[in-house]
Parts: C-alpha cells; structure tokens; sequence
C-alpha cells in the first residue's frame, strides 16, 4: 500500500479576498505556508486602499496631480509592472483613475521609480494585478523550500501552479462557466504558470472599466490567460475583458510573444441559469 | 462545598490578574486588573460601610450584588417611597437603618460611602452632598441629566479627594473583556463600525397605585424632565462599549428619535436612531425601541476580519470557506486520483448574511457586577480610584446627552473641547 503524498493546506483572508494554499510532496510544511503569507501580506499592507497604507499615501499625494516619491519598494515594482503593462495593451490596462479615466497617460515614473510625476488628478488601486503581483511574489519563496508540487488561489481568480500535478503531468484545469451553465468554459494542462480569469457578466456586474471611454465592460465575456508571470497574466487577462474584438488580436500575440496562452469567451447569460437567478434576487 | 461560581470566580479572577495578561490588559482596562488584584487581596475582606440610596428595582438589585461581594457592607437604606424601602429591607438578612431622606441617612453618620440608585436628576445633586460629607460615591449609570452635572460630579470628586464609580458593569465582565482584548489583538482585523441596538417590547412603565399622583416618580424614565429616555437609560452602556472598542469619546453624533408607539402621554423618545462618528470615520450605529424585541440587546463589533457580539458570547471569522475546486483536489489526491479541477470560475454570489454559528468567546459566566463592588470597596479602602474608570463612564454619559441632543435639535453635534474629561 502507497504512502499517501505529504500535503498541507492553508487558507487565511488578504486583499480583500480568501486565499488557499495547497502544498504537496515533502516541503509541504507549516513553515512554508507561513511564509508565503507573510509575503502575501506584506504585499497587500504596500498596496491596499481599504486602510492607509503606501498606496492611500501615494493617493493623497496625488490627488491634485504633482510629483511624489516613492520609498516602498513593492509599489515600486507594482508601478513599474503596472506601467510596463499599460505599455504593452496599448493603454487598455490602466490601475488609475483620475476624473476622466485613462490614468495612467498622465504619469511619468523615473527610471529607479523612485519618483512619480501626474499632471493631474489620480489614484491608484491596483486589485486584480495586486494579486498577480503577489503570486510573483511567492515564486522565490518556493523555489527557495524546494517544494515541488503547490497550487495557490488568490479569489479563486488569480491562481499560481507550481510544478506539475502531485501525482505527475500537467495541472489539469477546468473553467467552470461563470453564467452557471453546465460544463467547462475551458479545460487546460498547464505547469509552472499564473492564470488569471476576468469575467464580466453584463452590464452592472463587472469592476472593469473601458480605459478610454471611463465606461463599464457591458458584455458577458471572459478572459483566461495563463502566464509565466501573475501580473502579467492579470494585466491581459484585464485588457483583453475591455479590449473590442478588433484588438484581441493584437494582445494574444503578445502574450504567445511572452510565453503564455489565451482564451476569451463572449457569452450569453442563459435565461435561466443560477446566475441569472441569484442577480434577479440581487437587484431590486 | 465548592460552588460553580466560586470556582468561575476564582479562575477568572487568577486567569485574569495573572502576570502574563496583566502588562496588555492594564493598557486597555486597568480598572479591572486592580479590582481583580483586590478582589484577591486579604484586605478585602475589610468592611466598607455602605449606604443604599434608592430602593427601586435596580436597588434592590444592586444591593443583591452588595451582599454577594467581598468587603462590602450595607449599613443603611434610603428611600422616600415606603412600599420600595420595605422591599428592599426585606432582603437584608438582618435589620439595617432606614431613612426615607437622604439628607438625613447622610448626617447621621456611620458610613463610608454611598451607593446612588434614584431617578437620573438626583445623580449629580446627591453625589455632590455626599461628596460634602465625605463620603465616596458609587452611582448608577447614566451620570446625570445633563453634560454639566457630569462634569461637575467629576471635578467635585477631584476637588474633595473622593472617590466616584459609575456602573458600568460591562467594563468588569469576563465576556466583553475577552472581546476587547480580541480587539486589541487584532484577532477582527481593522474596526471601523460598532452596530449596537437595544430593542424590548414592553412601555416600559411601572404600575402606579390609584390616586396616587406617583405617575411622575415612579415612571420618571418617560419624562424628560428627569432623564433621557432610552439614551440614558440604557444607550449609555452601549456607547460604552463603543467608545472602548474605539478607545476614544465620539466626535460627533446625529440622529433621529419620536414616539413612534407608545403615544402616552410620555415625552422621551420611543424610538431612537444614532450614528456617533469616531475619529477616522469610524461609526457606532445604534438603534433603541420599545416594540420589538427580536434583536434585544446586543453589539456587534465588526472588523475586517471578524465579528465579536460580546452580548451573545460569539466571536465570527471573516475566514472564508474553502475553495470547492481545490477541496475536490485535496480529496482526490488522498483518493490517487487526478481529475480536472474546476476553479477560476465565477467569484460573483449574492451577499446573504453568514449564518456560520462562530465560536464562544472566553471566560464563561462570573457575575461582573460582584467585581465592580469588590474594586469600588477597595478604591475606598485606599483612597484610590480605579484607574481610567471614570473617564470611560462620563465619556458615555455625555455622548447619550450629546445624541438625545442632537435628536431633540435635528441637527448634528460636535464633541467640543467643553465637553472633555475634566483634567
């Protein structure tokens, strides 16, 4: 009779969401857990706008636009990923707000991103690609401990699968439809990658913003990307739920390009699904 | 034989004033670390002599809760309503002087200190007499009718060197201490909202004999003239909690309040609706009323990782439940089985209160209002006042005259310079 396989599992709350760790083979420790909270965590204390912190300083500093400087290292980096990610989706990534949308037009970062410059108004909530950040994060973590088999959720949307699966091959994935219908949206093998999904369910149930227009993404789409990197994975996963059909293109190139994958759903909510049901009991 | 109390009695209080709690529990509750050290001590066992003015229901209560605690002796009882003074005599297991004016109980010598239960607008007049007697006070809560009598019941105890207690018996209970110590360890994370509801389904009167013209005295929580209604009455002990939770007086409150039911002939409010606003937008919501009773009395301390509701003993988890998907892994692993693992999916569910049943809070039962007494007794004894205790009493005073304020106004008030602790 085999052994059964050493694992360990935690959950605890962070970024405003419920994370789950699963740990398998002999580094699957306590210790290890514990670790990859303390990353994750420190992430969310430079990061979060739901209590001061960097971030809401760097907000305040902002608010009527001018220069700021930037002593945290991980909203550093954030900024640097966020701003490389804007880059790289022409703009249909943008972690900043301002009166008109569009935020991140309006900011210059040095090159150490040491020092911000916004010729006007802005904040910043970095959310989804946060999470991404996170996972990126925690990658050195268990590299360090030499673990070779773990799956880390972060609101079940932002998700890190190290190594393959416990018991050999790839992480076999199944999308569950987020319009409750029966069946996978998608089933994916993957290894030693981030995958990020972003939905949207229709107008009214999506934190997503066209970037340009300011305006909510209206259409029940959803968008998988798998990614080497978290935030990367986050950042397109974001663009391509705003993106029109005629710039998709163009940012699935991009993510093959980094050694990723995509795949985007444009879907009807079925009349009597048990979404549809629970937004009926939901809005009055 | 040795009986369930004694031994709660003797854990919380060991527990409690051990020395590994008592460095965090001193910064945020140092009243109860030295009544509980007292409460230990042989010297409590020294009698304080103690004069009982007002007989009425809470009286009587109180002096069950004098009888029971440790140094503490019931000398004389006052009272001006013969049928409340012979109730509470009757309690007395042997005969003690009776006095229908307190005046004359307080002349007449003999005591150490006095312990005032009598309608809200003789709190501050007979506090200050007694103070004048040189006697220590203890007095039922609310302080007094209005926010300058709660001052000048501090600066009087300060100018004459007497000792002044307010009931605050919360701030003795192994329960609500437990959850603020919770609190203060960050167990429910960031707390930026107390909502707290006193709800009862009952007008709140007391039958008045026939003829007698005692409408006023007897039911003197319905009139104005003589207390704040719910605010005083029992909002106090809730703004209490508040304020401790948030570890500062409100700065501002507003609200709403009518007589919403018991159309009477009452003028207090039946009906009340405030929200206090602490520093950094933190709110206690607060609601009181007198025809329903499904809620009753209770708090709910929200964090950003937890829920504490000290009144029912429960203390919730923001813990989020398990992700279906990866519970299905974990299953299937021990299982040897490799199967698709559904996650990624949709994280939208509609908002329905969690019904998760949480977990008791520490301590278990022990009677806080014995410990009050044991702590005033030996405040007494040395002619030191619990610490930190008086400040918390008239902080919740004045934030329920502030609040009945603002209803009465329709207009928010502001916590002013004026109306802080007097130094």
């Amino acid at each position: 009779m085999t052994q059964p396989l050493p694992s360990f599992v935690h959950r605890f709350s962070a970024m405003g969401t419920r994370i789950e760790l699963h740990l398998f083979g002999d580094g699957a420790k306590a210790a290890l857990a514990n670790a990859l909270q303390a990353v994750i965590d420190a992430v969310d204390d430079a990061l979060t706008i739901h209590r001061p912190s960097p971030t809401t300083q760097l907000n305040e500093r902002l608010r009527g636009g001018g220069v700021a400087v930037i002593d945290e290292p991980i909203l550093r980096n954030a900024l640097q990923a966020s701003i490389a990610g804007h880059r790289k989706t022409g703009g249909l990534f943008d972690p900043a707000f301002g009166p008109h949308a569009a935020g991140l037009a309006h900011v210059s970062l040095g090159d150490a991103g040491e020092q911000i410059v916004a010729d006007r108004a802005i904040a910043f909530d970095f959310g989804g690609v946060g999470k991404g950040f996170a996972l990126d994060c925690c990658r050195p973590v268990l590299a360090g401990a030499g673990v070779e088999s773990a799956i880390l959720s972060l609101g079940d949307s932002s998700i890190l699968l190290w190594g393959g699966h416990p018991l050999g091959g790839d992480w076999p994935i199944a999308i569950p439809d987020p319009c409750g219908a029966e069946g996978s949206l998608a089933e994916l093998a993957l290894r030693d990658c981030c995958l990020s999904v972003s939905s949207s369910q229709g107008a009214g149930q999506t934190a997503t913003l066209r970037p340009d227009t300011g305006i909510a993404v209206s259409e029940p789409r959803t968008a998988i990307v798998a990614h080497p990197s978290g935030a990367r994975a986050e950042i397109f996963s974001t663009a391509l739920l705003a993106a029109h059909s005629d710039e998709r293109a163009c940012l699935v190139a991009a993510i093959k390009g980094e050694g990723g994958m995509a795949i985007i759903v444009d879907h009807a909510v079925p009349a009597n699904s048990a979404l549809q049901r629970d937004l009926a009991e939901a809005i009055p | 034989m040795i009986r369930s109390s004694d031994y709660n009695r003797r854990k919380f209080l060991a527990q409690f004033s051990s020395v590994a709690s008592l460095g965090a529990v001193s910064s945020w509750a140092p009243w109860a670390v030295q009544a509980a050290l007292a409460a230990q001590s042989p010297a409590a066992n020294d009698a304080v002599r103690i004069g009982v003015i007002g007989t009425g229901r809470r009286g009587r209560t109180l002096l069950l809760n004098l009888m029971q605690a440790k140094g503490c002796e019931v000398v004389a009882l006052c009272d001006d309503y013969a049928p409340h003074l012979d109730q509470a005599a009757a309690l007395m297991p042997k005969p003690v002087r009776r006095f229908a004016d307190y005046r004359a109980m307080i002349d007449a010598g003999g005591l150490d200190a006095v312990v005032i239960a009598t309608p809200l607008h003789w709190h501050a007049r007979q506090t200050l007499d007694a103070f004048d007697a040189g006697l220590d006070v203890w007095c039922e809560k609310a302080m007094a009718r209005t926010i300058g009598e709660c001052r000048a019941m501090v600066e009087g105890a300060k100018r004459k060197g007497r000792v002044l207690q307010i009931g605050h018996q919360r701030l003795f209970s192994p329960t609500y201490l437990d959850a603020i110590q919770k609190v203060r360890s960050g167990a429910i994370g960031t707390v930026t909202q107390v909502r707290a509801s006193w709800h009862r389904n009952t007008s709140w009167r007391v039958p008045v004999p026939a003829g007698s013209g005692l409408e006023e005295r007897l039911n003197w929580r319905l009139y104005r003239k003589f207390s704040g209604g719910l605010m005083t009455e029992l909002a106090t002990h809730q703004i209490q909690v508040a304020n401790w939770v948030f570890d500062s007086a409100p700065e501002r409150v507003m609200g709403s309040g009518s007589i919403c039911f018991w159309k009477d002939g009452r003028d207090v409010y039946d009906h009340v609706a405030l929200i206090f606003e602490y520093s950094g937008g933190r709110k206690l919501v607060y609601t009181s009323h007198l025809n329903n009773r499904r809620y009753g009395a209770e708090e709910q301390i929200q964090g950003s990782k937890g829920t504490i509701e000290p009144a029912l003993g429960r203390f919730y988890s923001e813990a989020a439940p398990p992700v279906p998907g990866l519970a299905k892994l974990a299953k299937d692993v021990a299982n040897n089985a490799r199967r698709p693992i559904p996650i990624g999916g949709r994280t939208w569910w509609p908002e329905l209160p969690v019904t998760t049943p949480g977990e008791d809070l520490a301590w278990g039962e022990y009677d806080e209002s014995m410990l009050q007494f044991e702590g005033f007794a030996d405040a007494v004894r040395n002619r030191q006042p619990l610490p930190g205790h008086l400040r918390e009493a008239y902080n919740s005073s004045v934030a329920s005259l502030l609040g009945e304020q603002a209803m009465r106004s329709g207009k928010a008030k502001r916590w002013d310079s004026r109306m802080s602790f007097p130094a």
